[in-house]
């Protein structure tokens, strides 16, 4: 990914203001900064839900697309989200839940299960795989929705605060899960502010009134 | 590009319908139960108006309601049949009071097809046909009729060449009560039209949804008779539908309209509640086509339940009140809940195209 002088306005304001930003492929990289410095929307932009007012975003090699069916597409395939709060279906299974996005993507339910499995043992939720997603607790839900994420094999995993609903023990477990078990060539966003996450990561970056310091 | 891009296997797709169904089963059993009480109803309410609607055409008809008796001292059997072209009547006939139609062989033309309520015969001309005699009835359709054995007998005898001239005076006696079955026997029963007798009454079987002054007009056609006070079998007032005609225009039969514009409803909530949980499935890939290859079975699943549950309960039904099975009205009642079904069913898609509209990560975000 490769964001080159990247600005973003809100009628006068500026919230990013030429923002460069460069990010290998299975790299991990944490974006810090207070509320208001422009984190979310820099996420924004890189997850083809906002377009730059100016700059250019490179995504695996080649120009963000366009137009929005093809960004939409791009977004499905491409992106996965964990978010401070997990999105989950809470009346399915945690199993459903993490084989979701691998049998919309035209893996075999079995497969899916199988590799959905696997991805369960990493985060450690193997043992409740036919439980309810409602059952869990808060730790376990991010975990699964860690798990969710990562099992997607996405190229890119956005994460916006996804520690900071959760005590430290916990928020300790799902940044070492993000970072260890996600595929090697998928690459990391995080926008955090938790300066402990920020070290399990490549690389740091901090931004500040919209400028990337 | 390192996602998958295959599409979703479509039995995958049902597979996530039936865990969404299971997943959520309350919202399931109510919606199940919302179906079968919507389409129940709308059906049990056709079969039951029609199952009423053709008792009570049927009782009509059995009880001989609608026929009329012109009084005359002397009408013309020719006078009498020319009521035929009246408008609202079906039938019209003359029979002497005492029961007895007395002909001649002058009399004979041949006619092929009858109806009788009680007190009733009704004689229908064979358009075109030769002069000939007949026979009243052979012995199966006595019995259904209900008319006895002495009453059947060869009017006139016939020759090879339709001659009948040779024949004799031959007399019918009116059975005193007709079955129900020869209300609507319409047979090729040969029987006498006596055209040129002359009679006192005339027997005009009208329309049950023939204009009200028709008994008027009747009168007027037949100078110097008139109906005979309280010849109208029926108690009902003149001009009022027929029981089929009122079922078909019966406001209630609307009732699959508006069950299924409250499934509608009831579906569109479902559906709506339902954002986040589409906006997540779309942003782990789901396109609108694949969600509605998820979301339509779910409905149709219960649909189908409701639909298999219905005949059913209605074969039961019948069997337990009327002793048989009504295919007619059960066919009838389950078409309009089938109408029910497809309304309802044909908001889904339009309404789920509605609740995606805006981005997934979006509304996920909004909720945090």
């Amino acid at each position: 990914m490769r964001c080159s002088e990247i600005s973003k306005f809100f009628g006068k304001v500026r919230v990013l203001d030429g923002v460069n930003l460069d990010l290998d492929s299975g790299a991990t990289i944490a974006v810090l900064g207070p509320s208001g410095s422009g984190k979310s929307t820099l996420l924004s932009i890189i997850g083809l839900l906002a377009k730059p007012s100016s700059g250019e975003l490179e995504l695996f090699g080649s120009s963000a697309p366009n137009s929005e069916i093809d960004r939409a597409v791009f977004r499905c395939r491409e992106i996965a989200w964990i978010f401070q709060n997990p999105t989950l279906l809470f009346g399915r299974t945690v199993i459903d839940n993490v084989t979701l996005p691998l049998i919309l993507g035209g893996m075999k339910r079995r497969d899916a299960e199988t590799e959905a499995s696997s991805k369960l043992d990493s985060v450690g939720l193997a043992k409740r795989k036919f439980e309810l997603a409602k059952s869990l607790s808060g730790g376990e839900k991010q975990r699964l929705e860690v798990a969710r994420a990562i099992g997607r094999a996405t190229g890119l995993v956005l994460c916006d605060e996804p520690t900071a609903s959760l005590d430290r023990a916990n928020s300790d477990a799902v940044i070492e899960l993000i970072v260890s078990e996600k595929p090697p060539a998928t690459s990391i966003v995080i926008v955090t502010h938790d300066s402990r996450v920020a070290e399990r990561c490549d690389s740091v970056v901090e931004l500040r009134n919209g400028i990337l310091m | 590009m390192i996602g998958k891009t295959d599409p979703p296997i479509l039995r995958t797709l049902l597979g996530e319908s039936v865990r969404n169904l299971r997943g959520a089963r309350f919202r399931s059993i109510a919606l199940l139960l919302i179906f079968i009480v919507g389409f129940g109803a709308t059906t049990l309410e056709t079969y039951a108006s029609a199952r009423s609607a053709r008792v009570e055409e049927s009782n009509l008809w059995s009880s001989g309601a609608d026929v009329a008796v012109l009084s005359g001292s002397s009408i013309s059997g020719k006078s009498c049949e020319d009521l035929n072209r009246v408008e609202g009547v079906e039938a019209a006939g003359a029979m002497t009071p005492d029961g007895e139609v007395v002909v001649t062989p002058s009399d004979l033309r041949t006619v092929m097809a009858y109806r009788v309520t009680p007190g009733f015969l009704e004689v229908m001309v064979r358009p075109g046909s030769p002069t000939v005699g007949g026979v009243v009835a052979d012995q199966l359709l006595s019995s259904q009729l209900g008319i006895g054995a002495t009453s059947q007998r060869t009017i006139a005898p016939v020759d090879s060449s339709g001659d009948v001239s040779g024949g004799s005076t031959a007399t019918f006696i009116r059975p005193i009560q007709f079955s129900d079955r020869g209300n609507y026997y319409l047979g090729s029963l040969f029987f006498v039209e006596p055209l040129t007798s002359e009679f006192t009454e005339c027997f005009v079987s009208l329309a049950i949804d023939a204009p009200s002054n028709s008994p008027t007009i009747l009168a007027s056609n037949i100078g110097g008779s008139s109906l005979v006070e309280g010849s109208w079998l029926l108690g009902r007032n003149q001009g009022q539908s027929s029981p089929l005609v009122q079922f078909d225009s019966r406001a209630a039969r609307w009732a699959w309209l508006v069950f299924g514009f409250l499934m509608v409803l009831v579906s569109s909530a479902l559906i709506r509640i339902r954002r986040n949980e589409f906006a997540l499935y779309r942003s782990c890939g789901a396109t609108f086509g694949t969600l509605i290859k998820i979301v339509f079975p779910e409905f149709l699943i219960l649909a189908t339940l409701t639909a298999a549950f219905w005949p059913l309960d209605f074969a039961s039904y019948q069997l337990i009140v009327g002793g048989s099975l009504d295919a007619g009205a059960l066919t009838i009642g389950l078409l309009a809940g089938t109408k029910f079904l497809a309304v309802s069913m044909s908001c889904i898609p339009f309404v789920l195209y509605v609740s995606m509209v805006g981005s997934p990560w979006e509304m996920l975000r909004r909720d945090q």
